[in-house]
């Protein structure tokens, strides 16, 4: 008895952990094919491509070399440039522009959207949403027919003495500003509008109750609360801006090189694949430099949760 | 008997129970004066309806109520988290009117704690202390005394959520009572805590409150908790005070039905007719010692009604016959539920005789209540 007992038992589990073995498979096998695809293979690809040397027609060739990353470092047969550096910067200062732009108007919006009545809320959502859902090209050339020399936006720039007679309010710094602003906002929006919605208040009161009002109200019992939807929305924001070209190229009237433009000549203009695959691990190493600095930071501030992100 | 000195005997630290703080100060310091508080919400629900309420110095004083009937709507007035729709507020003898949150002298334990997540035990303790610009040093070591005080100086450094709803309820606690307001208000702040701790943070308030000499104002809807925690108490229902007055003086001497039933077990009887002190219920005629003008209701506590054996000799007036239809052990005591006449009626005997209950299901006994312990009601 007790041994038959034991042997359907083990038959039983023996089955189960068969069904367990195919389930896991089924579970997470396109999760795994589809990393493997799409993450792995093409990074390795990129990698190893940036230690070959450039063929005639930009394509990569053997042997391996490191010349490609002493290019990065901006030594060619000319000698040492600063070019590729000045180029880093510009991508880093537009990576933070367009972060601490998009926070002084999304933050306001979340609450403003969050204090409106609730079928009010999704809809001014969507406002901010829609335009998202459009093409990039096509948004940022429609900013460029707005801000265009002889338009209404660049006429009253011009008499209110903000610009010179003549010029347009595109190209410029503001207009690439702006083009940053209007690209990147929906991202800084949702998460932000995300926490400001289960804000609990009952905290915000304790604070009045314990002395605090103003500024330090809001600094200690409200931003706070925001602090994680704030960090989420700066990862949105940041890390397509650093290698985003549309809008310089076509707001700034193509003056400026970002490190995105300098990526994508390698594989289109002036074909060099390998000094392009070694730009854009230059490009993944900064990002997640970036990301563990962040994260270092995160895990500072946002304690009370243990961890934001 | 008053909760006051039961809980003192229980604690056994007599010299807790001096009121330094109190004293120093005049007359008016801690003192809390309603008068004619409405508030009206702007659905149209009117949640505290013209509550007139005088809480003295150094006074544990409890609002006491259903759910619902305003008491958390009456705390956030004094606080200043609501605006008045009538009527005026003194705290200390000024007037609160336009007086904000942060400039009242007054601390909340908020029911559900409330702690700011971002910062550690010793930093919430001592948010106030930092608000008001208390330098660091001294900021320090009151915290730290707080806690030694409040048994948490081991958790300092955690964060709020790695402690447990008591740890949690203790910090809450010492948040507000680090500031030394003239006034701690407290809505409901055991409640989510299981009984024996509940019990424990009963007793440990009481001593700090005792000690500290501040009015504390406490909203509960748990009567067992008001009467043991309460010098006074306001028994509260939709939006109104039904009544006021010391614990042991409500208990014994409800003003009404709702305070009767809300306040403890009660049998009530509908009165028929009054004869002097004489009137007729459904039980049968009782004889009261003190009737008051607006008699409609009497009452009489469980503990009240006095069981004896058929055989004893009756005392002639309220006397009836009952039969015991059950009986609840509950330990120190035995609550049977008796039959007379066909009407029911409770009582509750203490179970002295080596905890066996004396009476059993089925039996008849003689059943007395004495003339004084008859409350007569009105509504
Ligand atoms: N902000 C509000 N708006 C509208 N009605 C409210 C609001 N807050 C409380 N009420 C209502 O006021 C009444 C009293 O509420 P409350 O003071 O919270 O009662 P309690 O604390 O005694 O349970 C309830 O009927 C409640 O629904
Ligand atoms: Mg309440």
């Amino acid at each position: 008895m007790a041994s038959s007992l034991g042997t359907t038992e083990r038959a039983h589990s023996g089955r189960r952990s068969e069904r367990f073995a195919l389930g896991f498979v089924l579970t997470v096998a396109p999760g795994a094919l589809w990393i493997i695809l799409f993450l792995l293979a093409p990074s390795i690809l990129v990698i190893a491509m940036a230690f070959l040397s450039n063929g005639d027609y930009g394509s990569p060739h053997l042997p391996m070399t490191l010349d490609a990353f002493r290019r990065v470092l901006g030594f060619s047969v000319l000698g040492w440039s600063n070019g590729n550096l000045k180029t880093l910067w510009r991508s880093l200062v537009q990576s933070a522009t367009a972060a601490v732009a998009t926070i002084l108007v999304a933050y306001p919006l979340a609450f403003f959207i969050v204090s409106r009545r609730s079928y009010l809320r999704p809809l001014l959502l969507l406002m901010v949403i829609l335009p998202s859902w459009t093409n990039q090209v096509i948004r940022t050339y429609a900013w460029m027919e707005l801000l265009a020399p002889d338009t209404s936006l660049s006429h009253l720039a011009q008499e209110s003495g903000l610009i010179a007679p003549h010029m347009g309010l595109f190209p410029s710094d503001f207009a690439i500003f702006l083009g940053l602003i209007y690209n990147y906002l929906p991202y800084m929006v949702l998460p932000l509008y995300a926490a400001v919605e289960k804000l609990d208040w009952t905290i915000v009161e304790v604070g009045r109750d314990l002395y605090a009002s103003g500024y330090r109200l809001f600094w200690h019992t409200v931003f706070p609360q925001t602090l994680p939807g704030l960090l989420a929305g700066i990862i949105l924001v940041a890390i397509p801006a650093f290698g985003d070209f549309v809008v310089p190229q076509l707001l700034g009237g193509n003056k400026f090189l970002m490190l995105g433009n300098l990526i994508a000549n390698q594989f289109t203009s002036t074909p060099d694949w390998p000094y392009g695959a070694a730009l854009a691990l230059v490009m993944l190493c900064f990002t997640f430099a970036g990301l563990f600095v962040f994260r270092r930071v995160a895990r500072r501030l946002g304690r009370g949760e243990g961890q934001i992100l | 008997m008053n909760a006051i000195p039961r809980l003192a005997q229980a604690i056994g630290d007599g010299k807790d129970f001096a009121k330094p703080a109190a004293e120093i100060h005049d007359a008016q310091h801690g003192k809390v004066h309603l008068q004619d508080v409405s508030k009206v919400f702007a659905d149209g629900t009117v949640a505290v309806d013209r509550v007139n309420l005088e809480v003295e110095p150094g006074e544990f004083f409890t609002l006491l109520g259903p759910s619902g009937c305003g008491k958390t709507t009456l705390l956030r007035i004094i606080a200043g988290f609501e605006d008045l729709n009538g009527g005026a507020i003194f705290i200390s003898g000024r007037s609160m009117l336009g007086v904000p949150p942060h400039a009242r002298n007054v601390n909340t334990v908020f029911q559900s704690y409330a702690l700011f997540p971002q910062l550690n035990v010793a930093e919430n303790i001592a948010f106030g202390l930092r608000m008001r610009g208390v330098k660091t040093v001294e900021r320090r070591r009151r915290c730290q005394d707080m806690m030694v005080s409040m048994q948490i100086d081991v958790f300092a450094k955690r964060m709020p959520h790695q402690l447990s709803g008591g740890q949690r309820q203790r910090v809450a606690l010492a948040r507000a009572l680090i500031n030394e307001p003239e006034v701690v208000l407290l809505d409901e702040p055991l409640s989510a805590l299981d009984a024996k701790l509940r019990q424990e943070l009963q007793v440990e308030l009481l001593r700090m409150q005792k000690r500290l000499g501040m009015t504390f104002i406490f909203v509960t809807h748990d009567q067992h908790e008001a009467l043991v925690m309460s010098d006074r108490i306001a028994v509260m229902d939709k939006g109104l005070v039904r009544q006021m007055g010391r614990v042991d003086d409500v208990y014994e001497r409800p003003r009404d039905v709702f305070v009767a039933e809300f306040l403890g077990l009660s049998n009530i009887f509908r009165v028929q007719s009054k004869q002097g002190a004489d009137v007729s219920t459904s039980l049968g005629m009782l004889r009261l010692s003190h009737t008051p003008e607006t008699l409609q209701h009497v009452m009489v506590r469980p503990e009240k009604v006095l069981l004896s054996s058929l055989e004893e000799k009756g005392r002639g007036i309220n006397d009836f016959h009952g039969l015991v239809r059950e009986v609840l052990y509950m330990g120190a005591t035995s609550q049977y539920g008796l039959e007379i006449d066909g009407y029911p009626l409770v009582a509750t005997i203490s179970n002295t005789q080596n905890g066996r209950t004396r009476y059993r299901v089925g039996e008849r006994l003689r059943v007395h209540i004495e003339p004084a312990s008859i409350v007569g009601m009105g509504g």
